[in-house]
């Protein structure tokens, strides 16, 4: 793209990020490499597919009125994509209370994101991030457009998986937060079928014993 | 079992006999008995697959299979121990997770093993097994296991002090979308290593459903498109190596998300489909690039076998962990979560 590379950002499993000179200031260039190991065919759709997927996803959400980084330039062939350089420290940084306090914020967001057809597809704490005071999610990545019920609630379970591992203390309270801004935020009806899908997901890994008692009625009384 | 078990010197105590453990395998398709002594080191592993011509396991068909080659195999690993004068000091065996019917047989004769020799039981679960055999072959001793076989497809590390799955199929497994794919195809079972075998006669790639969130995986979808092209006459060639390059890169995708915010340093390989060699080759080629070493289970401990129940049986012996016959339930649906690690705490 004729960029002028100045720091690497970040190395991703996903794609590399750099910082790059973009008329005087910064901007953040995402770049997804050939995975040498993936047949070729397949790698150069995937990486294609996604980059302009994740471009549309990043102007859907911007119109939408969500804070994510400005959409500058993509290259399909290049599997490039020319973004805004937001700087901010990630959620997965922020302390217990902070996180907590923020709970509805994101509720809203992700019920916002959902009204609009955007799925984010990746949502860990390490992809929202505070901003001055304000929010922005990045990494669409693994976005796709949907109004599916499965897929919102897919969106969701990842994060609520993410905060059960890692901040149980808060884990009941954030979700009430959450789901009352959701629900504000895309409707009532379709806030609370989302929620009951969320709850199914839960349910539907392997082995799991709940699932067992759930449908059959029966006692498993082993563990 | 207690005509095919003549008395002999088996549990008899003596100073000069190596202590070794009999390891039970029953969960699926195969039944498998396996020796393994004190010190880790694996000595017997024999075991019976159940094969059949046309479809798939019948879970009571393989439990009758089972139980048919139980006491050839149990009376093979206790002559081995007889002539190699090993003293039986426990018998471990895979309680779950896996198919009921089969579960029994291996408790069964487990149960009888442990009564009839007065030696301790050791409930072992399949897949920690798959997981600490992999894991005796490996470099750095604490990588991201990806187990792959015809039950299970999870992507699982070692956190605090329990195995957790980071990543894991959302429907079927890996193996049950090559086999069942196989089986349309027109092989019996197990089909996968013959349509892997095929797939190596085609480069031509067709599109198929590639599907990963966040750290899982699903391929149902590929089955039912796969089907579909199937049907309409597909070169079969061409579907087969379309499918193992599609669902081999979704997995070895997913492991490299998991390496990614894990920040491990190795990749293993365990499971039935951990003998593909293009899985393999995937997962070797993604971590050279990320600076990871890769270590892949042997191919004799690859599927399901005794041996690797023997082996972790040795591991909880130190620590005196076993079950009483009475309280040995089968666990069909039993949580790697739920599996106690001493081994493997900091702490001990």
């Amino acid at each position: 793209m004729g960029l002028k590379s100045k720091a690497v950002l970040s190395h991703g499993a996903e794609a590399s990020l750099l910082i790059v000179d973009f008329y005087g200031g910064e901007a953040v260039l995402k770049i997804r490499k050939p995975k040498t190991y993936r047949n070729p065919v397949l790698d150069a759709k995937i990486r294609g597919s996604r980059t302009v997927l994740e471009a549309k996803l990043l102007s859907k959400a911007c119109r939408a009125g969500v804070n994510v980084p400005a959409l500058l330039a993509v290259s399909k062939k290049k599997s490039a994509i020319l973004m805004e350089y937001v700087r901010g420290n990630t959620l997965a940084e922020m302390d217990d209370d902070s996180l907590r306090s923020y709970a509805a914020d994101i509720g809203r967001f992700f019920g916002l994101l959902h009204a609009n057809g955007i799925i984010h597809g990746d949502a860990t704490l390490t992809n929202i991030l505070l901003v001055k005071g304000s929010l922005f999610f990045i990494d669409f990545g693994l976005g796709e457009f949907s109004h599916g019920l499965e897929q919102r609630a897919v969106d969701l379970n990842l994060l609520f998986k993410i905060l059960r591992a890692l901040k149980p203390g808060i884990y009941d309270e954030f979700v009430l937060r959450f789901k009352n801004e959701y629900m504000q935020s895309i409707g009532r009806e379709e806030g609370s079928k989302v929620f009951d899908r969320v709850e199914q997901i839960g349910l539907r890994g392997r082995y799991i014993l709940e699932r067992r008692e759930k449908n059959a009625g029966t006692d498993f009384s082993y563990e | 079992m207690e005509s095919v078990v003549s008395p002999s010197s088996y549990s008899q105590q003596s100073d000069q006999m190596d202590k070794a453990l009999i390891g039970i395998e029953s969960t699926a398709h195969t039944f498998g008995v396996g020796v393994c002594s004190l010190d880790h080191e694996i000595l017997f592993n024999h075991c019976s697959t159940f094969i059949t011509t046309e479809g798939g396991i019948h879970p009571r068909e393989a439990a009758r299979h089972h139980a048919n080659q139980a006491p050839r195999l149990l009376k093979k690993a206790l002559d081995f121990m007889d002539s190699s004068r090993l003293q039986l000091v426990g018998v471990s065996v895979a309680l779950g997770p896996g198919l009921g019917p089969c579960l029994r047989i291996g408790a069964v004769t487990a149960r009888a093993v442990s009564l009839k020799f007065g030696v301790p039981l050791l409930p072992i679960n399949h897949s920690v097994a798959h997981i600490e055999v992999a894991r005796k072959f490996s470099v750095t001793g604490d990588p991201v296991t990806l187990f792959v076989s015809g039950g299970n497809t999870a992507i699982v590390l070692f956190s605090a002090d329990k195995y957790v799955v980071m990543g894991e199929t959302l429907d079927i497994s890996v193996g049950n979308l090559l086999d069942v794919l196989a089986r349309d195809m027109g092989f019996g079972y197990p089909g996968a290593p013959r349509l892997l075998e095929l797939a190596q006669a085609s480069t031509n790639f067709i599109e198929l459903p590639y599907s990963i969130k966040g750290q899982d995986v699903s391929f149902s979808g590929i089955l039912t498109h796969s089907r579909k092209l199937l049907s309409k006459g597909i070169d079969k060639a061409s579907l087969a190596f379309s499918v193992v390059e599609t669902s081999f890169s979704m997995l070895t995708e997913a492991v490299e998300r998991v390496l990614a915010f894990s920040g491990k340093k190795e990749v293993s390989l365990t499971g039935g489909v951990a003998r593909s060699r293009r899985l393999s080759s995937m997962l070797e080629e993604m971590c050279r690039e990320r600076n990871t070493k890769f270590s892949v289970v042997p191919p004799d401990l690859a599927g399901d076998n005794g041996a690797m129940i023997a082996y972790v049986g040795s591991l909880y012996y130190p620590y005196n962990y076993k079950i009483p016959v009475e309280q040995s339930f089968v666990r069909p649906r039993w949580r790697i979560e739920k599996v106690y690690i001493p081994w493997r705490q900091s702490w001990v």
